[in-house]
């Protein structure tokens, strides 16, 4: 039961997140100051910290900026209505994890949390296995049930992508960022077309599909039961 | 000129009057002291008139006029003329003779026949006349010539002046007039009228451009503002599509909704994106990169898109080009021209995009067997929300070109719109140019006309 503390003044945002997060399961905490915040996010144990940019009486950034300095490393997910890209990288130098603009949609905070609840073990990696998946780093070729799936190099990030995610919901946005690099307006379509691609790929008919759409959020690979 | 021609002709003018009036003058003088004298001495009885003319003869110093006395036939009694002049009238009339045998000269000559029939003649010389007049016109060659000469000089180089400052207002004019609000005209706050006006059209133009941004600051200020209830009314349609319960026939009605909704958050999100690069200086952003490696990027990442298509898309980047900019920028705008020829070309088409023009001047090059745009249009595409009739229906934004034309006036690169026979052919010229846009009539290189729709200085 993984524990979200949420620092937002602006009393609907807040609302809509806290309901959305319980109905997904977390427990949850909220303050409405920077101050407040701070407090509960060095005193209790949290997982993941949401944090508003603009708080009254101390901005977002300089919470989290306080609690690297207090060594506290919980990861942290920046919501801002700045968006251009100098506001984000500001935000991410202060020690955020990741930026999100708003208005965003209820789905991509969603995904985005998962993803940093379950951040990819560091060290070295030169081989990963799902099910019948296998994929070699080293020699970026890819595997399913020992046929090679031949994959570009476009294709094999997205899956390797996709594994590091396994089980979660991955926006389009977040492979746009990750796996494109681009911080900008997504023209959405490039993402499908070159998803519709590994599917074919990796899931040819026949054999139980490893990705799946997520309805109005993105997509999921996920082991065969 | 035309005032320096009227100062020359006034001077001339005034010389000629002078001149006239001096020399009248003189003559009035001259005539007036030989009629005198001639009166004078018919008044005299005549018995003492041989003696009184003697005695003016030996007179120092000598007296100015000269006199004779003839008898009625013409021969001299006494005096200094030797003959009466024969044109002269004996009435008092004063005319302008030469008296023989006596060096020819003009003179002034006036006669009258006395009551005893004699004949009395006074004469004076012009030459004191003559002399003056020769030298009021050598007063006049040395003095107005140059005066004249030095007028019509300085109404010359002051009318080229004129004309220069003219066409310095010309050329900024024309400038502001191609959508340059930010250019102003050149002006000496305290010179002179040119000036003065000058001054005053720049002030319109700081208002002009006051309100021009406002303007667009509002549709701005809407759309941010428009953006928060858009995304509170997807959220709770979402809320109500991934809810519990059987939806049936709503659900079809509730996906429509939220892509309907998507469309104008994209709509929103492209808006208020262009109006960032508008705004923002991110000359700061600015750094070297591979421009090669962005298009070639592009071409790759859309090269699935083509083929779900059957469009061939076809790369052209042979070799490295770095260029200074914003390299994020500079991705999205060539995604956006890669985006819209693969868009607009039909099953079956060719898109190429290329990389061409060597290092100093490279130019993106991206052509599609598409519609194409007419030339009339080209102006209006790049406008914000333009469609033209030919892609109505399709999907986007309207606002792809709007964004490349924003990227490339911060970057002062140009971009070109050409007909690719069949298809369009966009051109994004990524070196700094002072004019940021232009008008091709076909794929070579001549330009039809200018354009540019609201550059930006530095």
């Amino acid at each position: 039961m993984s524990r979200v503390l949420l620092i937002e003044d602006d009393r609907e945002t807040a609302t809509e997140i806290l309901t959305e997060l319980g109905r997904k399961g977390y427990v949850t905490g909220h303050a409405d100051t920077g101050p407040a915040g701070l407090e509960r996010a060095r005193a209790e144990r949290w997982d993941v910290l949401i944090v508003d940019r603009m708080l009254p009486e101390q901005d977002g950034l300089a919470v989290i900026r306080c609690l690297r300095e207090a060594s506290v490393r919980t990861p942290a997910l920046i919501l801002s209505a700045l968006g251009a890209i100098d506001d984000r990288v500001r935000g991410l130098r202060a020690g955020g994890d990741d930026y999100l603009i708003k208005p965003f949609a209820l789905a991509e905070l969603s995904a985005r949390l998962e993803a940093l609840l379950r951040r990819p073990g560091d060290g070295e990696r030169t081989h990963l296995r799902l099910g019948p998946l296998e994929l070699d780093l080293i020699r970026r070729k890819a595997w399913r049930g020992g046929r090679n799936l031949e994959l570009l190099p476009r294709e094999f990030q997205l899956l390797d992508y996709m594994m590091q995610h396994e089980g979660q919901v991955v926006t389009r946005g977040m492979l746009l960022e990750e796996v494109w690099n681009y911080r900008f307006i997504p023209k959405t379509n490039l993402v499908d077309v070159h998803m519709g691609r590994l599917r074919r790929k990796l899931d040819p008919s026949g054999e139980p599909p490893l990705i799946t759409s997520v309805r109005g959020a993105g997509f999921m690979l996920r082991a065969p039961a | 000129m035309a005032v320096a021609g009227l100062f020359a002709t006034s001077s001339l003018l005034l010389f000629a009057v002078m001149f006239w009036l001096a020399d009248a003058g003189m003559l009035r003088t001259v005539d007036r002291s030989v009629l005198e004298q001639l009166v004078l001495l018919s008044e005299r009885p005549p018995d003492l008139l041989p003696f009184m003319i003697a005695s003016r003869m030996d007179h120092r110093p000598r007296v100015i006029t000269s006199v004779g006395l003839f008898d009625p036939d013409g021969r001299l009694v006494v005096g200094d003329i030797a003959t009466i002049p024969r044109p002269l009238r004996l009435d008092k009339t004063v005319q302008t003779l030469a008296i023989p045998d006596a060096g020819g000269e003009a003179q002034r000559v006036a006669g009258l026949r006395l009551h005893d029939g004699r004949i009395l003649v006074v004469a004076r010389s012009l030459r004191n006349v003559l002399e003056v007049r020769a030298s009021l016109l050598r007063a006049f060659v040395l003095g107005l010539i140059p005066t004249v000469l030095i007028s019509l000089l300085a109404g010359t180089l002051v009318g080229l002046r004129t004309q220069r400052r003219l066409a310095r207002l010309h050329r900024s004019a024309e400038r502001i007039i191609a959508g340059d609000l930010a250019e102003r005209l050149p002006a000496r706050p305290a010179g002179d009228e040119l000036d003065q006006t000058a001054v005053i059209v720049n002030a319109i133009l700081d208002r002009l451009q006051e309100l021009v941004a406002a303007l667009q600051g509002a549709g701005e200020n809407i759309a941010h503002d428009l953006r928060t209830p858009l995304t509170w009314v997807r959220a709770r349609l979402e809320r109500a599509r991934n809810g519990p319960g059987r939806l049936g026939p709503v659900r079809p009605l509730l996906d429509q909704s939220i892509g309907g909704i998507d469309q104008a958050l994209a709509i929103i999100a492209a808006l208020l994106r262009i109006a960032e690069i508008e705004h923002v200086r991110r000359h700061a952003g600015f750094a070297e990169f591979d421009l090669a490696e962005v298009v070639r990027e592009m071409a790759e990442a859309y090269r699935p898109v083509a083929e779900e298509k059957d469009v061939m898309l076809e790369a052209d980047v042979p070799h490295a080009v770095r260029i200074s900019g914003d390299r994020d920028l500079m991705l999205e705008a060539v995604m956006n021209l890669v985006d819209n020829a693969v868009k607009f070309t039909p099953r079956g088409g060719r898109v190429v995009v290329a990389l061409c023009g060597g290092i100093a001047r490279p130019v993106v090059r991206i052509a599609d067997t598409g519609p194409g745009i007419p030339p009339e249009e080209r102006r209006m595409v790049l406008r914000r929300f333009y469609r033209s009739d030919k892609s109505r229906g399709s999907v986007g934004t309207g606002l792809g070109l709007s964004l490349v034309a924003a990227v490339a006036r911060l970057h002062h690169f140009s971009l070109c719109l050409g007909n690719n026979e069949p298809g369009c052919v966009v051109e994004l010229h990524c070196w700094e140019q002072a004019e940021t846009g232009c008008d091709r009539s076909d794929a070579d290189r001549d330009t039809a006309g200018r354009f540019s729709s609201f550059p930006r200085k530095k």
